[in-house]
């Protein structure tokens, strides 16, 4: 799976740019997350504006990924979710789990405050 | 309107499942104009059909599965078959998850959860040589 990074200061925004994260494509793209993460880099926003779809597998590997920046006590927001996917976190309760913005400004200053 | 009935019929690969979805989204969208409510539907069959292959068929590709699409103007029925290998384990339908313990969250396993939280009535039963995953919705017609 494609995907667009870019950093403000030690912040690093991921943006998939597939439709979907599911389980074609989850094992990708968590290896591409993971080698960022082992880079050294600890703040992320993911920034799923693109992603239309995420099944069972692609919400696990998002949560395979928030675990792995607990890890080194990082931190990960998400921005930009569409209804279905906010409506997948809601059925798995993980709308309580993970730090969710509107949009990727907000998401960077929401991980500016959680840093401090 | 009458029951309308469509089947598909693809290979056991992962990446016919995003195909799969758009097919279940498109068939639906005939009777169903509820955004979301498509997306769930989606959701579940790509669920089932994830499953099937992966254990049922332990992702190998070759084997055939078939979704066979039932429409009314308010109900749904979706019936996934396949050949593969029943799974064994007792399906759980409820997802047990602490917000607060970060380690002991799932990273799998929220896939049948999801399906008996969206789908009215789920039915897995085996006949014949066959496994059937049958899943049933209704919905409101919009007028």
């Amino acid at each position: 799976m494609e995907i667009e990074t870019r950093k403000e200061g030690d912040i690093i925004i991921v943006k998939p740019l597939g439709k979907n994260i599911d389980s074609s494509n989850c094992t990708d793209f968590k290896g591409k997350v993971v080698d960022l993460i082992n880079q050294g880099n600890k703040f992320f926003v993911l920034n799923l504006a693109a992603i239309d779809f995420i099944d069972s597998r692609g919400l696990g590997t998002v949560i395979s990924i928030l675990k792995n920046l607990a890890s080194v006590k990082g931190i990960l927001v998400l921005c930009e979710l569409k209804p279905q996917i906010i409506n997948l976190l809601n059925l798995t309760n993980m709308h309580k789990v993970f730090h969710i913005d509107k949009n990727e400004s907000d998401a960077i200053q929401t991980l500016q405050h959680l840093k401090l | 309107m009458a029951e309308k009935s469509m089947k598909l019929t693809f290979e056991s690969k992962l990446d016919c499942l995003p195909l799969l979805g758009n097919a279940i989204k498109g068939i639906c969208s005939c009777v169903i104009q509820d955004e979301l409510l498509l997306s769930q539907l989606e959701l579940c069959l790509v669920e089932v059909v994830s499953n099937v292959i992966n254990h049922a068929y332990k992702k190998e590709a070759g084997h055939t599965i078939e979704v066979i699409v039932s429409l009314t103007q308010n109900h749904a029925t979706f019936t996934v078959i396949d050949t593969g290998i029943k799974n064994p384990q007792i399906f759980k339908k409820e997802l047990n998850t602490d917000p607060q313990d970060i380690n002991g969250l799932p990273e799998s396993g929220m896939g049948l959860p999801i399906i008996y939280q969206i789908m009215d009535e789920v039915v897995f039963r085996e006949e014949q040589g066959k496994n059937f995953a049958i899943l049933k919705k209704k919905f409101n017609k919009i007028s």
